[in-house]
């Protein structure tokens, strides 16, 4: 087993105090792991893997040559991309060392015997240690690689994540910040796909009135990315925080939803008898609802989050959250008094025309 | 020496024309014509009222509905602003609006009670022990209580009678419910309030004479019944039950806003008339026969109401419904402590008037008062002077016959006056207009109605017409009929627990006859400009309050 090592971390292990060995990502992950929130299973490739795999395969010196050698302030478009794509195939040609990668695949096999899947699908993202801080923001710079299945993808994704450090974005991003070229390591989350069954988002306290009494939870058939992007329409559960009671609900007929195919996302139609139905079981939202309630608690301040339904598991296995971040904009509670003399104003007395 | 004064302030002048964009004619308190003294207080103390009570409440688009005389009959506007003031008159709106939004009730009982003790000293008088010089003390004190009291009026009437325009808007965009739906009457029926408690005093009264067998009485004439009861043992019973029932409710007059028409409190034979009335109908005043019921029903539907409300708005849609319940409540209750006992105590006093002066013999008779401006009266009530006013109230008397022929002359008073493009735009800017205006939104010829109106009170009925034209014909109202009138105030609300129907030339979406229907279930429409003149008496009508459609059946 490879629990305890200092290459891998399994999200339960990780902590808020991990960030420089996990990212930002995977310790936020171990947060929710300790207080009992079902994430998606899964673990930390720590960023001494990364620091190992550049020194011990030296692509590390061969990056410092370079910049000494050819490009080291890009000025073109031209010169930033070329040189991203040099350094990058640096990163994709090189091995990771015996160690760490038997680490990783015993890892991998451990994730697999947990759920009962062999070869199961994983994401694999990269979790910069960078990332979330307030004084360099790497969110978002780094790719997410979804639905990688079998150790030989596994390997060649974690390469690509650690590559996207020096995609010609981030290169440009270090550049303009003035940081190091090899500032900020990185982590790599492996972690177990939620397939799917409905997805969406969640808010523990109304964005628009400020209420903090009720959760909304809105979701879709497929990957929560329909309910992101608003591609379609989408149920709308209000559950009572107090009684976790569904306090009103709206099933609406949703058209179109996205799932997630081989390769990449797709966009497709829900089948006509689906769409009217609701993409979640009464018991479904009360747990949903309960998790988020909890996560809030711990947090102390209204969230945002995404979730899942996995159709590979049974309730409650099934329910993730996939993600939880404070909701950042959150209107200060206008009374229904306000608004309705908004409305007298606007309505019965339109002083502008 | 007249200063240049040939024209009284209410007359509708070039300068009205030109600076307000459109008049609108309204029959609403201002028909029958006004007698000259009242005319003085209408206009004196009552038009600006509306100026103070919605300053006061600082409406951002209007000074409140400006009301003056065309020929003597009532003609409406808006009160219009300065534009630079809008924001200003906003702010403040919305600073006093609040305190109203978050307990409408309380601020309309608030005011009910400075009512009361505004009216308390002026019950308890022995007027005729007044000397003549004291009276002209009196005639002060009653001017300065038409002040105070109006002010408090229109400050709850500004203040409160608005917000459900805007519940009506929000119920209609937000749950698809029109007012002429019956679950939106079902929704903003009020509580009791005294009016109606006094209306149902009236039908106790009626079954108490029923259940006494004093029924046969009541078969004389009005002012005979009274006369006949008390020959009889259990007739004096009855007339103790009507005294208690006076005690409180007598300060009321047969019309809402003029002095010349009698009242309970000097003719208990009106009450009679009211009270023959309910009799017809076993004594059974609807509205609270089954209050109980009806507020439970209400309390469920509007559980089930909101719960269709999106969960942002319903808290907002919760406090309007209360701010129209409120407004009913406001309607009739204000009407009941303040407007009808002002009137009332005004009336006493001229008539006491007019007894001295017809003692001195500056007047003929008694009534002849109301042919005279309270400066003309106090100037003779010290003076003793025989003669004084016979000539002048005799020319006053054939000037206010001549603007009384010209009631139902359209030509010559015309429903609008300027250009009727501006009216919708007028009725946008000043939603208080509603309170007597309203345009019907079909052409009744297309429809293949007799009329339209323009707004109204849900439900379908037929029957048989009856033209009431003002309140001196309240006796002809026979129970079931469909009556058709130019406009109600609260003095006509009796007449509500009767009829089948009800059709007005006047009126919109705040108006009385819409309130009262509301609350007592009566299908009405109103607003149809024309149904007096195109109705009779004995005609044959379906009155489709749900799309505001009146038509003639054979």
């Amino acid at each position: 087993m490879t629990d305890g090592n200092e290459w891998i971390k399994f999200f339960e292990e990780c902590g808020r105090n991990d960030t420089s060995l996990v990212g930002g990502k995977c310790a936020n992950l171990g947060e929710m792991c300790k207080i009992g929130v079902p994430v998606p299973p899964g673990f930390a490739i720590t960023t001494k893997v990364y620091d190992t795999f550049l020194n011990a395969t030296n692509i590390a010196g061969k990056i410092k040559k370079y910049i000494d050698e050819s490009i080291s302030n890009p000025t073109t478009m031209e010169e930033l991309n070329k040189m991203a794509n040099d350094l990058q195939s640096f990163i994709l040609a090189g091995e990771i060392p015996e160690e760490q990668s038997a680490a990783i695949s015993d890892a991998y096999d451990s994730l697999c015997q947990k759920l009962g899947i062999s070869d199961v699908a994983v994401a694999v993202r990269s979790s910069g240690v960078a990332e979330d801080s307030a004084t360099a923001s790497f969110a978002g710079q780094y790719e997410s690689y979804l639905n990688v299945i079998g150790k030989e993808s596994l390997f060649k994704n974690i390469k690509e994540c650690w590559a996207s450090a020096f995609s010609p974005r981030c290169i440009s991003y270090r550049i303009h910040n003035g940081l190091g070229l090899f500032a900020g390591s990185i982590s790599v989350a492996v972690q177990k796909m939620a397939k799917s069954r409905s997805a969406g988002v969640g808010f523990t306290a109304n964005p628009n009135t400020g209420d903090r009494g009720k959760i909304v939870i809105e979701g879709n058939w497929g990957t929560g990315e329909s309910v992101v992007q608003g591609i379609s329409k989408v149920d709308i559960f209000s559950v009572s925080k107090e009684t976790l009671e569904i306090v009103e609900q709206q099933i609406n007929k949703k058209t179109r939803q996205i799932v997630i195919k081989e390769k990449g996302i797709l966009e497709m139609e829900i089948p006509e008898n689906q769409q009217s139905l609701p993409c979640l079981e009464p018991e479904e939202v009360k747990l949903l609802a309960k998790i988020a309630r909890d996560t809030e608690l711990h947090y102390g301040v209204p969230l945002d989050i995404e979730w899942a339904v996995d159709v590979e598991l049974e309730f409650p296995d099934n329910i993730f959250l996939v993600q939880a971040r404070p909701i950042t904009a959150i209107i200060e509670k206008k009374s229904s008094t306000e608004t309705i003399l908004d409305m007298a104003c606007s309505r019965l007395f339109p002083s502008k025309i | 020496m007249h200063y240049g004064r040939t024209q009284m302030p209410w007359e509708i002048t070039d300068y009205d024309l030109e600076h307000y964009p459109v008049w609108v004619r309204t029959p609403a308190h201002t028909e029958p014509v006004m007698t000259p003294l009242y005319c003085e207080f209408w206009y004196g103390y009552m038009v600006d009222g509306i100026r103070r009570g919605c300053g006061k409440n600082s409406l951002p688009t209007t000074l409140g509905y400006f009301w003056k005389l065309y020929k003597g009959h009532g003609y409406l506007t808006r009160g219009i602003p300065l534009t630079e003031e809008i924001p200003q008159r906003e702010a403040k709106y919305r600073e006093k609006m609040a305190e109203i939004i978050e307990d409408p009730f309380g601020y309309a009982d608030k005011l009910f009670v400075k009512f009361d003790e505004l009216m308390a000293p002026f019950s308890k008088m022995n007027i005729e022990q007044l000397s003549r010089e004291e009276l002209i003390d009196h005639i002060h004190d009653i001017i300065d209580l038409h002040i105070k009291s109006i002010a408090h009026y229109f400050d709850g009437w500004f203040a409160i009678t608005p917000l459900p325009g805007l519940f009506q808007q929000l119920a209609g965009d937000l749950a698809g419910l029109e007012p002429t739906d019956p679950l939106y009457s079902k929704l903003t029926i009020s509580t009791g309030n005294p009016l109606y408690q006094s209306n149902s005093g009236i039908a106790d009264l009626a079954r108490l004479a029923l259940d006494l067998k004093l029924d046969k009485y009541f078969k004389l004439s009005d002012k005979d019944v009274l006369k006949a009861l008390e020959q009889d043992e259990v007739g004096k019973k009855w007339l103790n039950s009507m005294d208690k029932f006076l005690e409180i409710n007598k300060w009321k007059l047969l019309r809402m806003y003029e002095f010349c028409e009698p009242g309970w409190y000097d003719k208990p034979a009106l009450l009679v008339a009211d009270i023959k009335r309910y009799m017809e109908v076993g004594g059974v005043h609807k509205i609270d026969e089954d209050r109980d019921k009806k507020k439970e029903e209400r309390d469920s539907l509007t559980k089930e109401f909101l719960s269709k409300i999106p969960e942002a708005q319903r808290g907002l849609m919760e406090k309007l419904l209360v701010c129209s319940r409120a407004a009913n409540y406001w309607s009739e209750g204000s009407a009941w402590h303040g407007e009808f006992k002002r009137m009332a105590f005004g009336r006493r006093c001229f008539i006491e008037c007019g007894k001295r002066l017809v003692q001195d013999g500056a007047i003929e008779k008694v009534d002849d008062i109301f042919m005279l401006f309270t400066d003309e009266i106090i100037s003779t009530l010290g003076n003793r002077e025989k003669g004084r006013y016979i000539q002048l109230i005799n020319e006053r008397k054939k000037e206010w016959e001549g603007y009384k022929a010209l009631t139902q002359k359209q030509d010559e008073i015309p429903s609008f006056l300027g250009d009727p493009n501006q009216i919708p735009e007028m009725l946008r800017l000043d939603p208080t207009l509603s309170v007597s205006i309203s345009q019907p939104k079909e052409n009744a010829e297309k429809v293949g109605a007799l009329c339209v109106g323009g707004a109204g009170s849900p439900g379908i009925v037929e029957g048989v017409a009856r033209v009431i034209w003002d309140e001196t014909h309240f006796d002809e109202i026979k129970k079931g009929e469909i009556m058709v009138c130019p406009m109600t105030s609260a003095t006509w609300t009796p007449l509500f627990g009767i009829i089948k129907a009800l059709v007005c030339d006047s009126g919109g979406s705040l108006s009385h006859p819409v309130i009262v229907s509301r609350e007592y279930g009566l299908p009405a429409v109103v607003g149809t400009g024309d149904a007096t003149q195109k109705i009779q008496t004995g005609d044959k009508l379906r009155v489709d309050g749900d799309l505001l459609r009146v038509y003639k059946i054979s």
